[in-house]
């Protein structure tokens, strides 16, 4: 049960599973809360009530599903936590470490904006009760006390809304037409504010580092384009290998739930349009096909 | 308005480059789009309905276009069958209200509901769009500027604000939608085609939603079809309540909407300027929507509508004689729409005239726009028979 089946990262880790699904014969129902958290704790005790081998979720909230997680594995249940890790231990977590994700992005940000320029960033986040919203802006704040030269005079919340961040990004730049940066926590909503930047006839001056999966048209394209000026990937293509593997080895050694938990924290690359290249992103069709 | 001005002054005077015509642009472009939701939203709420399906509508209607487009459809026919599901969807909005008659806020909390489930399951099948293409002049009507300074979305959000204003203060239908808000039955009484003009209401701002909907994906270059799930309904509601229109319907004017928006985009960038914190936006937002509706509520009790009531003549009298006094509608037009002095058919010895349909009833008066002439002192005093 993803948050929602409908974006680049879920589609990518569905997609993998998927094919092992039916390479190997085991069965995969994937129930859509569509960002809802009510309909995903229903789903998710519905999965409970059908006792499957393994629980596979992604967590909307820190500590949504926590009593949920705790009550599928006391019914013997699997559980792989994907990407927003819940306080609570299962068999395995799979997913970027996002605190580590905001400490990268603020360096970029620190590294763009050195002694030549104002040193001002605005931090865009996502909800504040989201696990890489609050991890990642507690990285961002702890890494950017070491550049004594970086201010930011922004932190605001695009609720993953292009638009939002669009809005919010143009008044910023009206405020401080200085600005050196604007430093995000996902590229679906960030390019609202590469768009705001563009628009203002800023691009190259104002830089907009961001993160993201990798996707093809939402990461590679835009850092391509000039529309992100550094990217930090938390590859998705790599989590679906992993997902894909985990429950190829859970269903073949069936642990006691919770017995031996484990942690598979996604390498963070850094992506620019210099070091981009054509198989630095992935589209959901090559992760179907297995490439 | 006041409350802007004051808040205006206050920015301008606390906040530095708040005062700057770069700024109060962006103001203005930030919450143009929720301006045009807003139109769309106070024609109906006008109407005494109220339509939660505009952001729905919005996203999966253009996402729908836009889907197409990335799948190799020309833009022209994607963005025209686009247009045409969000003005059936309005049509079944209407529908379902004025002629299955389930209240407008069920049947379009369903409906939106049903919109999102649909536009997933078989129109978009992912949450965000990205617009990689270049839509050459079409996407000048989100990214471009009028005479290189006034963005395009606030030269729209002005030219749909005059359409709608023209087309609620000028035209018969306008006419029509004030009075079925002000009371739905005395104007079914009066032979104004009800249910149509219902189905008319909904379908008109499902096509707004539609044009909210093109101007922002050109802006940001992405559909973001997660805003279905979005609180963004409630922002649109907070423009139309606090700009001054009754949400017990037949009052107010685009003119509201105008103070509504202005003064959510003064918040919002205020705010954004102040470094506000997200929650301390949603709890200053709801306060003034709560105050928004408090004062609403004491200004437009509901309890105490005679209109509301049913169809006494005393009430269907009063129907125009208050939309004379509130609207101060022009003479001079009125003469246009109404050229021969005409008494309301309630007033003995009148003619009452026929409806649009021909259809004739008990206590039929002119359906059309009401005149100065209409209130001659031999067709004013008006039996209060029910």
């Amino acid at each position: 049960m993803p948050i929602s089946a409908g974006y680049d990262l879920t589609q990518g880790w569905i997609a993998a599973l998927e094919r092992d699904a039916e390479r190997l014969g085991y069965e995969l129902q994937i129930r859509d809360p569509n960002w809802n958290i009510d309909a995903g704790a229903q789903a998710l005790e519905q999965f409970i009530a059908e006792e499957p081998d393994i629980l596979i979720f992604q967590n909307n909230d820190m500590h949504a599903y926590t009593k949920l997680v705790q009550r599928a594995m006391r019914a013997g249940i699997n559980v792989i936590q994907m990407n927003l890790k819940t306080p609570v231990n299962s068999d395995a977590f799979i997913g970027g470490d996002w605190y580590k994700v905001g400490a990268d992005v603020a360096k970029e940000g620190a590294r763009m904006c050195g002694e030549d320029t104002s040193g001002k960033v605005a931090v865009l986040q996502g909800p504040v009760t989201s696990p890489p919203s609050l991890l990642g802006v507690a990285g961002i704040e702890d890494t950017l006390k070491d550049y004594p030269n970086i201010t930011i005079v922004a932190n605001q919340a695009a609720d993953w809304d292009a638009s939002k961040a669009h809005s919010i990004a143009s008044t910023i730049i009206k405020q401080h037409g200085d600005l050196c940066a604007f430093i995000g926590l996902w590229d679906n909503q960030d390019i609202g504010a590469a768009a705001a930047v563009r628009e203002a006839g800023l691009q190259g001056k104002v830089k907009v580092v961001t993160e993201g999966g990798g996707n093809q048209k939402s990461g590679c394209d835009n850092i391509s384009n000039g529309m992100f000026a550094s990217y930090v990937k938390v590859d998705t293509r790599d989590q679906a290998k992993q997902l894909a593997s985990v429950v190829e080895t859970l269903l073949q050694t069936n642990p006691e739930p919770g017995s031996a938990p484990f942690g598979l924290y996604t390498a963070n690359t850094l992506l620019t349009p210099e070091t981009v290249t054509a198989s630095s992103c992935w589209t959901v069709e090559q992760i179907q096909a297995g490439n | 308005m006041a409350i802007s001005a004051v808040l205006f002054v206050l920015f301008s005077v606390a906040l530095e480059s708040f005062f700057q015509v770069s700024n109060l642009l962006s103001l203005l472009q930030n919450v143009s789009i929720l301006g045009i939701l807003a139109i769309g939203m106070s024609v109906v709420i006008i109407g005494r309905g109220i339509d939660l399906t505009m952001v729905a509508v919005m996203v999966f209607s253009v996402g729908w276009s836009f889907s197409m487009y990335l799948d190799g459809m020309a833009i022209g026919p994607a963005l025209a069958l686009g247009l045409l599901l969000a003005l059936a969807i309005g049509a079944v909005n209407g529908i379902l209200i004025a002629y299955v008659e389930i209240p407008a806020i069920f049947a379009t909390l369903a409906m939106a509901t049903a919109i999102s489930g649909l536009g997933r399951f078989a129109l978009v099948d992912t949450d965000t769009l990205f617009i990689t293409q270049d839509l050459g002049l079409l996407g000048q009507i989100g990214s471009g500027r009028l005479g290189a300074v006034v963005p395009m979305p606030v030269v729209l959000f002005l030219v749909l604000a005059c359409l709608a204003y023209v087309g609620l203060r000028f035209t018969r239908y306008g006419a029509f939608v004030y009075a079925i808000g002000d009371n739905y039955m005395a104007a079914r009484n009066n032979g104004i085609a009800n249910r149509p003009m219902t189905v008319l209401m909904y379908t008109v701002s499902a096509a707004i939603a539609f044009a909210a909907g093109l101007i922002m994906t050109t802006t940001v270059s992405t559909v973001n079809t997660k805003l279905a799930n979005s609180t963004m309904v409630y922002d649109i509601i907070l423009v139309v309540v606090i700009g001054g229109i009754g949400l017990s319907g037949g009052k107010g004017s685009i003119r509201n909407v105008l103070s509504g928006t202005i003064l959510i985009g003064l918040l919002l960038n205020g705010m954004t300027i102040m470094n506000i914190s997200y929650s301390v936006q949603s709890i200053i937002k709801a306060v003034i929507l709560l105050a928004a509706i408090i004062v609403d509520s004491m200004l437009n009790p509901r309890t105490n509508r005679p209109l509301s009531k049913g169809t006494s003549d005393a009430a269907i009298s009063n129907i125009f004689q208050v939309s004379r006094e509130e609207k101060s509608w022009n003479s001079e037009s009125s003469r246009r729409h109404s050229p021969s002095p005409r008494c309301s058919a309630v007033s003995p010895g009148c003619k009452a005239p026929r409806s649009p349909k021909g259809r004739m009833t008990g206590s039929t008066i002119s359906t059309r726009r009401p005149s100065r002439a209409s209130a001659s002192p031999s067709c004013r005093s008006l039996p209060a028979t029910t």
